[in-house]
Formats: C-alpha cells, sequence, structure tokens
C-alpha cells in the first residue's frame, strides 16, 4: 500500500446500513489510497461491519439503528480521537471515485479551507435519472435560499473537513437531513470551503438506495423540526 | 345521573394520580388537577360553560369545552415531543459511546 505522507492523518469515514453487498468492493477501493479508513456499522443486519473489518478497516458499530447522520457524527468522533488532522465523508454504496476524494484533501491543504464539498454537477454524472436529478436540484434550491452558500450540490456524501472543522460542526440531524445541516453550519460559521467537482456512478443498486422524494418530505420535515426547538 | 356520577369518580382518580406525581412533574400534574376539578364542576353543573362562554364571547358551552380541549391536547402533544426529542438525543449518545468505547481495529498482521 503506498500512502504518501500527508495522507497519514486523513481519516476516511463511510457509514453503512445493510450494504453488504457492495461494503467489499468500496472499502478495498478505498484502502488503496488511505491507510485509515472507518466504517461507522449502523445496526445493520446484514454482517456489513464484518466484512468492512475483515477488509481492513476500523469498526465502530451502534447496537441500535438510529441514521446515516448518527452514523456519520460516530465516525467523524472516532476520527478525531485518533488525531485526524482531515476527515473524508464517504459513502458506503460505491458511487464514489475514490480518486476523487484523494484530489479533495489535497484541496484542503492548497486552498486553505476548512471544508471541501464534492460536487456531481460540476463533475461528471453516469447513469442519472431524471426524476433524481430535478429532485437534486430542487435540493440545491432550497440550501441556496436557506443558507445562502453558492453551492452546485447539496446532497453529495462526498466531502472533505479539516480537523478544526470536524470539530466546530456538530450533525444533530440523525437522519438524512444532516446534509443540509453541515451546509447550514458552514454558512453560519463561515468557513472557508470549495466545491470540486466529482465523478459519481449511479448503479441499480445505488439508485435503490438513495433519497426519493418521500425522502426529501421527511429531510424537510427533520429541518423544520429542528428550528422549532433551537 | 349515570353518566355524571361515572364522570366525577373518573375525575376524581385523575386528581388523585395528579396528586401522587406531583413531585415528579409538578406544573403538569397541577394543570390535570385543575382541569380535573374544572371538569367536575361542569359535569354538576353544565349550565356554568354556557355562562362563562358567553363571558368569553363564545355561543354555546359546549363549543367552549371543545376549544379547551383542543389547547390542552396541542400543549399536551407538544410536551411529549419535546419529551421524544430528549430521549432520542440521549439514546444517540449511548448509542455513539458504545460504539466508540468498543470500536474494532483492523488485524493489522497481514
Amino acid at each position: 500500500m503506498l500512502v504518501p505522507a500527508e495522507l497519514e492523518r486523513t481519516w476516511v469515514v463511510i457509514p453503512a446500513f445493510n450494504e453488504a453487498q457492495v461494503i467489499a468492493a468500496t472499502v478495498t477501493s478505498v484502502l488503496k489510497r488511505f491507510a485509515n479508513v472507518v466504517v461507522v456499522d449502523d445496526c445493520s443486519v446484514d454482517g456489513t461491519g464484518e466484512i468492512a473489518l475483515a477488509g481492513g478497516t476500523h469498526l465502530c458499530r451502534h447496537p441500535v439503528n438510529l441514521g446515516q447522520g448518527a452514523a456519520l457524527a460516530t465516525g467523524i468522533a472516532y476520527a478525531l480521537g485518533r488525531g485526524a488532522e482531515a476527515i473524508v465523508t464517504y459513502d458506503a454504496d460505491g458511487q464514489h471515485a475514490v480518486d476523487d476524494a484523494v484530489h479533495m484533501v489535497d484541496m484542503l491543504r492548497s486552498r486553505q479551507v476548512d471544508v471541501v464539498l464534492g460536487s456531481r454537477f460540476l463533475g461528471q454524472t453516469v447513469g442519472l435519472p431524471i426524476a433524481r436529478r430535478l429532485l437534486l436540484g430542487a435540493a440545491v434550491f432550497y440550501t441556496r435560499l436557506s443558507t445562502g452558500l453558492r453551492v452546485t450540490d447539496a446532497h453529495n456524501g462526498l466531502r472533505v473537513l479539516s480537523r478544526a472543522a470536524a470539530q466546530r460542526i456538530a450533525i444533530r440531524q440523525n437522519r438524512m437531513a444532516h446534509a443540509s445541516e453541515i451546509l447550514e453550519q458552514i454558512a453560519e460559521m463561515k468557513l472557508p470551503f470549495v466545491e470540486v467537482p466529482c465523478t459519481i456512478t449511479y448503479t441499480d443498486y445505488s439508485r435503490s438506495k438513495g433519497q426519493s422524494w418521500r425522502g426529501a418530505v421527511t429531510i424537510l420535515a427533520d429541518l423544520f423540526i429542528r428550528r422549532l426547538h433551537r | 345521573m349515570i353518566f355524571q356520577a361515572i364522570l366525577v369518580v373518573a375525575l376524581s382518580v385523575l386528581v388523585l394520580y395528579a396528586l401522587g406525581q406531583r413531585r415528579r412533574s409538578g406544573p403538569i400534574s397541577l394543570v390535570i388537577i385543575l382541569a380535573s376539578v374544572a371538569g367536575m364542576l361542569l359535569v354538576l353543573f353544565p349550565e356554568m360553560s354556557t355562562i362563562v362562554a358567553n363571558r368569553l364571547g363564545i355561543g354555546r358551552g359546549a363549543d367552549l369545552v371543545f376549544y379547551v380541549f383542543m389547547l390542552i391536547m396541542f400543549a399536551a402533544v407538544a410536551n411529549l415531543h419535546v419529551r421524544m426529542r430528549i430521549h432520542s438525543e440521549a439514546t444517540t449518545a449511548l448509542a455513539r459511546q458504545i460504539a466508540l468505547s468498543s470500536a474494532r481495529q483492523p488485524d493489522t498482521r497481514s
């Protein structure tokens, strides 16, 4: 395994829930470029966590299912505890390209920002269904409206956070609304960020796991409820 | 008179229950006691509700009771919601702590 010095203190956090079909391929490709990978198994029932551990990642396992946001927060806490200087968030379903993640870690350093966001709309998107494109467009519109951030993608699982940013961002949305929540906090704290094109490969598998219109309604409801008692 | 008797007994039980819960959640048990006593008065003197309703600009006593019921229900739902949220945050913190303290590392011998 060839890991450049600057990636030694970089941690990749992969939240996973019932991803046994794909997790092995995902961790294998990530471990080719990153030495430190933690999979947060959100109480899967299909052995996802064990597969990841056998594949060479660290493993945190929630004793109850909490949601992707909670899994990310757990993984980030674990990485910070291990002295991570940069933290990559990465989806388990294999939709991201590991080279994009490496490039984004480089950007974090070279552009001296606290957050690097992947954007599928600046990059290539393979096999994105039209309904999903419309839905993501609506999410981007909502994010621009509510945070004022000029982003081109809102619900992309690929991000890089500096240690300082990871310490300050508090993910309290346990389910899927954390993506908007992270952007809201970036806006509130005025954390310097850049967006970087990234490739997302939609497979039948990732399409079936992704967000639907119903999911979007749940996300909006979660965000609204949070507003009620902040 | 049978139904009035049932209601008075039920509301009395509620008052006793609320008195028992006083130490655990003071304000809520006070609200339950006040509402139950008011309920008993209305059961025994139904015309009272119409008098109060007219004072407040509502036509019928039954309407007043209905509106107050709605308000109490809304407050109860809001209260339960906040409690659920607190519980879910506690569960999250607990689950996270367990996940972090039982984290496993990859086998580095290979």
